[in-house]
């Protein structure tokens, strides 16, 4: 069966019309009440028009700004939050770019003579969500990893503003930004053209192949000096990661053709697509997405912009500039919102993959003007274990982004009582 | 009837000799059909990476195993960048061996064990042996050298000369390896030093993430982006051979430049024009700060960015910090009927003292380079007014335009010492720290900075210490 590129955009049919999927899933996700838990992150950079953004209201009787009006019909399966801080971004020198996006989801103060964070919540996640999956984690991102090396905004390393994941290990996940390549390291592993049979035996080469390797390491790992181990190490992990990828390529095969390029007004929608059909496949339980790198100048002439998103966001209060921001954040919010619908649509375990799924997204700084890091922008969705009250915006002053990290990975499952290098708690009134 | 054929074209004739049998007949040949078949037993030869590895065909020869041992003989050892005992050879043999067991095709089996010899971390990394006991074991150090060596300058494997050297033992002798050097750099597969090492120090790689408004420049495409880098790799292999100083790379008045180019240039080529070595002085263009490329990528979508160009050419070329805005710097003024020009604009960087202080290094350099616009053209007006490309480094020297900031630039030591810096980090992986100081200053020593050609350089941290000894405790 081909998957056009036309599908993949999906439309009011759902994601994609894939009859066979209960079959394809794997057992143990087949059970009624045992659909596996979910979390995504995405970050949209340069802040945005806080005052079209910003819901008016409290509460459960609230209303949308311009900017999140398209929420409205599904606004029970959403939370607004106000308020939220990131102080760790926060710095009396430059670098709130980088510092917002690497910290976005570590909540870590960030090293300045060499690189180093904490680790990410989506990584922390992946440590329990990702234990049985092919993928631990997928990382996502519409403006490709550029060279992490030398120094960008406020001297500090580029590598911080394209990496909101990060391992415990300090090692900055880059995101995948082509459809084909995300395509086919997700779903690539087993030929369509071959049988089952054929696909097995296909299988057992390809372990005994990087048995070999591995061999070899583990001989060469025995008389390494220290450094050099922990070099063996990453290959010999790296070799068992792809072992169990191998090995769990069961569901999901003869998906068809990968996707094409897409151009920036299409680009998200294809790659979260692809994070979708992840989830249905359970290739993956842990998503982030970046919508574009920080200082991102991606320019959005499809919007009728033409002044690239970073500059634009220093609008210097100017009416022309805040509204072509707000156009810009309108946009972004309406990639969460396509995906919010997206999952609504595909039904699961009794109700629908939201029900599985707890989504959130924000940004670097809060004003692009200002860079200031308190009153983030944030969207919560997804109705995980209960965990998250919708339909309200909530006041979240006083309390910070490892908050709302710490009430998602007790969502997901993860056994935490506090995220972050302040040891925060959960989110007060995260629930309802 | 066979037919031993030498390449190229070939006449075949089909004649009676002699029409002529007795005088009462004659012979008349009528020719239904000439069916020429082969070619039989012809060992088709091309130069691909298949071809090269793929010495025989498992699945024509009537012993494959021994055609699959054959192939990973020779291939391994180059993969390695090592001699390869049979034993492990044996042990991917067995790869092949399960594939044919279980009914699959030989040549589905001689992928299999390639691709054991691929991922395997000899292949993935590069694995230096572990000192002896007694010491170090010069032969297999060759070996490491050899890969270090290929891997610096070709990004690639040591191929034939490199290895055999390796074997005997006779590379690490420095006369050697600085003739390889050479060698190496003439070779085609020099290219890599262009597109890995200038790529990334004189933004090559950028110019695929730039984004010209298409505006404002119509004239920018994705074919002249195509050229712009392919400028920028076929001129710097020019520089990186040539036997004049590195200052050649901020002086040179040559520039590969083809059709698309040319106009962007300010010189006259046919539109489809092939690229070529042009002398580009006529226009204005002085090395690598007029190439379109660099212009580009130090520019912003909508205009010219003085402060990007300058902050570039000091960490750069001079490796100087530019240091970092304060908090709160508020962004690029617009144009108005004051200021009119970006230099206009930037006005604020000189009269305001707490950012004269960083600006006044940095500014005058990029606004030097104003006559070259957003995508590297020339202009002689921003914005209707003429261009000032005039200013003063805080030394006190003049300077006013492209030509005199590459001439300025060019006699500053720092310029060399950074050159020698750039490569220095490129072939250890790692910035320099105090432990390589007095070493750098060595290769930096006074005369030799100004003097010296990359390949000078480059041989000299090839022979140095810190690049012969790897894989030996420092």
């Amino acid at each position: 069966m081909t998957v056009s590129r036309r599908m993949f955009l999906g439309g009011a049919a759902g994601l994609i019309a894939l009859p066979l999927l209960p079959s394809l899933l794997p057992r143990a996700a087949r059970a009624a009440d045992d659909a596996p838990g979910r979390l995504m992150f995405m970050f949209a950079p340069n802040g945005a028009n806080m005052a079209q953004w910003r819901p008016t209201g409290f509460g459960r009787d609230f209303a949308f700004g311009p900017t999140l009006s398209q929420l409205e019909d599904i606004r029970d399966d959403v939370l607004v939050i106000s308020g939220l801080s990131n102080p760790v971004a926060d710095a009396l020198v430059t670098g709130h770019h980088l510092r917002g996006t690497s910290t976005m989801l570590t909540s870590t103060h960030l090293g300045t003579s060499v690189v180093s964070n904490g680790e990410s919540a989506d990584q922390l996640a992946a440590r329990t969500l990702g234990a049985t999956t092919p993928f631990r984690s997928l990382e996502l991102a519409v403006e490709p990893s550029g060279p992490a090396i030398g120094t960008c905004e406020g001297g500090l390393p580029c590598v911080y503003g394209q990496h909101v994941a990060w391992t415990a290990d300090g090692v900055p996940l880059p995101g995948l930004s082509g459809p084909r390549n995300t395509f086919n390291l997700l779903f690539g592993g087993s030929d369509a053209l071959l049988t089952a049979t054929e696909n097995q035996r296909r299988k057992r080469y390809r372990l005994s192949v990087l048995d070999r390797g591995a061999d070899q390491a583990t001989a060469l790992s025995q008389r390494a000096a220290v450094e050099d181990r922990v070099r063996l190490d990453q290959y010999l992990t790296a070799v068992r990661t792809v072992e169990t990828r191998i090995d769990a390529l069961e569901a999901c095969v003869g998906l068809g053709a990968a996707p094409g390029d897409a151009p920036l007004e299409e680009l998200a929608d294809v790659l979260l697509d692809l994070a979708v059909l992840a989830f249905q496949c359970d290739r993956t339980r842990v998503v982030t997405m970046m919508l574009g790198a920080a200082t991102s100048e991606l320019v959005y002439t499809f919007l009728g912009v033409r002044t690239p998103h970073h500059s634009l966001s220093h609008h210097q209060r100017l009416p022309d500039n805040l509204a072509k921001l707000a156009l810009i954040d309108t946009f972004q919010a309406g990639r969460f919102t396509r995906l919010v619908r997206k999952l609504k649509d595909v039904p699961e375990g009794g109700g629908t993959m939201l029900d599985h799924t707890l989504l959130m997204m924000s940004s670097d700084v809060s004003d692009g003007d200002l860079h200031n890091h308190d009153d983030m922008p944030v969207l919560v969705a997804g109705h995980l274990a209960n965990a998250m009250g919708g339909g309200r915006h909530l006041d979240g002053t006083g309390e910070t982004l490892a908050h709302l990290c710490t009430s998602m990975l007790q969502a997901g499952g993860v056994p935490i009582t506090s995220f972050g290098e302040a040891a925060a708690g959960p989110l007060t009134g995260f629930a309802g | 009837m066979g037919l031993r054929l030498t390449r190229g074209r070939a006449q075949l004739e089909l004649a009676l000799e002699s029409d002529v049998v007795d005088a009462s007949a004659d012979r008349t040949l009528y020719v239904d059909a000439l069916r020429v078949q082969g070619p039989s037993d012809l060992a088709v030869r091309t130069n691909t990476p298949h071809d090269r590895v793929m010495s025989c065909d498992p699945e024509l020869e009537s012993d494959p195993r021994a055609c699959a041992q054959e192939v990973l003989t020779a291939f391994a050892p180059r993969a390695w960048g090592r001699p390869v005992e049979p034993s492990e050879n044996d042990r991917r043999l067995e790869v092949f061996d399960m594939v044919i067991a279980d009914g699959d095709p030989p040549r589905l089996a001689m992928d299999y064990a390639l691709r054991a010899v691929l991922s395997s971390p000899y292949f993935v990394m590069l694995v230096a042996p572990a000192p002896e006991a007694d010491g170090r074991s010069p032969v297999a150090d060759d070996f490491t050298l050899a890969s270090r060596l290929s891997y610096l300058l070709w990004s690639s494997t040591p191929d034939d000369e490199l290895f055999g050297l390796a074997e005997r033992g006779a590379l690490s002798h420095p006369d050697v390896l600085g003739a390889q050097v050479e060698r190496m750099l003439r070779s085609p597969k020099a290219s890599a030093l262009a597109e890995d090492f200038a790529g990334q120090w004189l933004l090559g790689r950028a110019v695929d993430r730039a984004g010209p408004d298409s505006l404002i420049y119509p004239q920018f495409n994705e074919s002249v982006r195509a050229s712009m880098k392919e400028s920028m790799r076929l001129t710097f292999l020019d520089r990186l051979r040539a036997a004049t100083p590195v200052t050649g790379l901020l002086l040179s008045t040559h520039m590969h430049v083809d059709g698309a180019l040319a106009p962007l240039i300010g010189i006259d080529l046919a539109p489809f024009a092939p690229f070529a070595d042009q002398d580009v002085s006529a226009a204005g263009r002085y090395g690598w700060l007029s190439m379109p490329g660099l212009l580009t990528v130090t520019s912003v979508p909508t205009r010219t960015s003085p402060v990007r160009r300058g902050a570039w050419v000091l960490s750069n070329l001079m490796c100087t910090s530019p240091g970092t805005p304060p908090p709160g710097v508020s962004g690029f003024p617009d144009a108005s009927p004051d200021a009119a020009t970006v230099r206009e604009r930037l006005e604020q960087h000189r009269q305001d003292p707490a950012c004269a202080a960083c600006h006044d290094p940095i500014d005058p350099l990029g606004l030097a380079l104003e006559n070259f616009d957003g995508i590297g053209a020339w202009r002689d007006q921003d914005n209707g007014e003429p261009i000032d490309a005039s200013g003063q480094l805080p030394n006190g020297t003049a300077v006013d335009g492209a030509a005199d900031l590459a001439h300025v630039l060019g006699s500053d030591p720092s310029f060399g010492r950074c050159v020698v810096k750039k490569l220095f980090t490129y072939t250890h992986g790692r910035a320099p720290d105090d432990a390589d100081r007095a070493r750098l200053n060595l290769l930096t020593d006074g005369a030799l900075a100004g003097q010296a050609s990359f390949s000078d350089i480059l041989v000299r941290l090839v022979t140095d210490d810190a690049f012969m000894q790897v894989g030996v405790e420092r």
